[in-house]
């Protein structure tokens, strides 16, 4: 009888690891508060050894970075179902307890252009095409120089 | 007879050639009605003017007395004759260096720097020479960033001459980040050239923009390439290293300057297919062997590899050290694997790496022993392979 309820247990153990192993699986699978939706070209994610491939609906965790290339560009969805996008050659770093505008706002373009460095290096350069340009054909030195050498050679068209 | 034959369809191509270039150039200077599209020489006063438009009438294609004729009235501030002078002086000679620079010079100066751009570009496409004057102008243009859909244009033209404008702006020291967007537009249309990249991913490492400077560089590698970037690029040995922005960087230097010698090749037990060989040929050692620049964000990590010493002597070894660099000046290690000496069968090898707060790029690179303290000398093979650097420890 004794020998009958121990083995029964056990096969309830068995039973009840059975159930419960796909739902752990599930879980470890479910790790992470956000995911990536609609890859476009290359989307980098940072791992342990550093940055590689990321492809549609790969589990992110906090602090994980997201990085966009050239002509590539991803969403990412939290699990509470805020979604940021991301475009070419952005970063965005999953970070959680945040409202979503936060969130949205936080990805950032990295080869973005220098706006105060731009706009001070025009002025100097726009100023400068009078200045430089007249050289750039050759320099037109005069009426008599053109007449003492259409008097020395002959006429032609160009 | 076939000779004669020959001569005589020359005189025959050379004939229509003249035509043509007699009604072309009437078609230009007048109108259907047999109006002259150049005002009267009457409505001028001027010697000199009525010296041009004699000029003119002699010869109606000289485009140098159209050019000059286009300059009077730009000082008289009659831009429309200014620019009816410039176009025509254009369509007469579209290929000549003076036009081409004159009526470029007169588009900017009038706020047309569409124009003015696409002149200049082939400007500096057809005569190479005016390269060195056109780029600090194409440069400026770039820089006030507002043509960016006269740069896209010129961009997507794919013309020859913008390669060598962004080198050469890029090594002029104009800032790469104005650069960076045509070099990516470039990459896109597989136009850019290798100096090109290199240079602006230099170029803003050295300025402390090494964020960028690997986004830039991550820009330009091969699809396959960017499966497994890693904070170590190309760990494993695996693909000749390029010698550009993250990538390895082997010596330059010959082996009889620098003392040693490094190839990626097969070998048994290393993991994968190549491994990483130095040869120190005992001499004095001169620079190191080979070096990566990393973009780690402040923490720490463990970097382990595979070692295989062979015969390592007349030193004290070689090791791993990872520096921070600033203003391209490696500072002390941040860490350092042990000493590789001696021999031994392949085996892996660990240490610890923390990048503090105000590192923002570093390098890892291969030294003796004692290369801070003096003249080193080694000899003997190092193998290496399979090196991550992970975070954690």
């Amino acid at each position: 009888m004794k020998k009958a309820l121990t083995s029964s247990r056990g096969a309830l153990a068995a039973l009840a690891f059975i159930l419960a192993a796909p739902c752990a699986f599930a879980q470890e699978a479910r790790q992470g508060i956000a995911q990536l939706k609609d890859v476009n070209g290359n989307v980098l994610v940072s791992k342990e050894s550093g940055l590689a491939s990321g492809g549609e609906a790969l589990r992110l965790t906090k602090g994980t970075r997201v990085i966009t290339t050239s002509r590539s560009e991803v969403s990412v969805v939290f699990d509470n179902g805020c979604e940021v996008k991301l475009k070419e050659n952005q970063r965005f770093e999953v970070d959680d307890g945040k409202p979503c505008a936060a969130l949205i706002v936080q990805a950032q373009s990295i080869l973005a252009e220098p706006a105060g460095a731009a706009a001070a290096a025009a002025a100097g350069s726009l100023a400068a095409y009078s200045a430089v340009l007249p050289a750039l054909g050759g320099g037109l030195v005069g009426v008599g120089v053109i007449q003492s050498l259409r008097e020395k050679q002959p006429v032609s068209p160009n | 007879m076939p000779a004669a034959a020959l001569s005589r369809f020359g005189i025959v191509v050379i004939s229509l050639l003249l035509l043509w270039r007699i009604i072309h150039v009437n078609a230009v200077l007048y109108a259907d009605t047999g109006r002259p599209r150049l005002p009267g020489v009457s409505s001028f006063g001027a010697s000199e003017r009525e010296n041009l438009f004699g000029l003119i009438r002699e010869n109606p294609a000289q485009v140098a007395a159209l050019l000059m004729l286009a300059r009077e009235y730009e000082r008289e501030s009659d831009a429309k004759r200014a620019a009816g002078a410039y176009e025509l002086a254009y369509q007469l000679a579209p290929h000549d260096r003076e036009v081409l620079g004159t009526t470029a010079e007169f588009h900017l100066r009038t706020g047309n720097v569409s124009e003015g751009l696409e002149l200049l570009g082939r400007l500096a496409g057809t005569y190479p020479e005016t390269r060195e004057r056109i780029f600090p102008i194409l440069a400026g243009i770039l820089a006030s960033n507002e043509h960016a859909r006269a740069w896209d244009a010129v961009v997507a033209r794919g013309e020859a001459w913008i390669g060598p404008f962004v080198l050469a702006s890029c090594n002029r020291g104009v800032d790469a980040l104005l650069l960076t967007p045509l070099v990516l537009k470039r990459i896109a249309s597989g136009k850019v050239a290798a100096p090109e990249t290199a240079c602006l991913v230099e170029r803003l490492r050295l300025t402390g923009r090494w964020e960028e400077a690997y986004q830039l560089w991550l820009n330009t590698l091969a699809r396959e390439r960017l499966a497994d970037v890693g904070f170590v690029f190309n760990g494993s040995f695996e693909y000749t290293p390029s010698d550009i922005g993250f990538d390895w960087r082997p010596t330059k230097r010959v082996e009889r300057d620098a003392g040693h010698t490094v190839d990626l090749v097969a070998k048994l037990g290393s993991v994968g297919r190549k491994a990483l060989r130095v040869s120190y040929t005992g001499k004095r050692q001169a620079g190191f062997p080979i070096a990566q620049f990393l973009a780690l964000s402040p923490g720490h990590y463990v970097l382990s590899g595979m070692v295989r010493p062979e015969g390592v002597k007349a030193g004290r070894g070689a090791r791993w050290t990872i520096r921070c660099v600033n203003a391209d000046k490696p500072g002390a290690p941040a860490a350092a694997s042990e000493r590789f000496i001696g021999s031994s069968e392949w085996r892996r090898f660990a240490f610890e790496v923390t990048i503090a707060a105000d590192c923002a790029g570093q390098v890892l690179q291969l030294e003796p022993v004692g290369a801070d303290e003096g003249v080193t000398y080694l000899a003997g093979t190092l193998w290496f392979d399979d090196l991550v650097l992970r975070r954690g420890g």
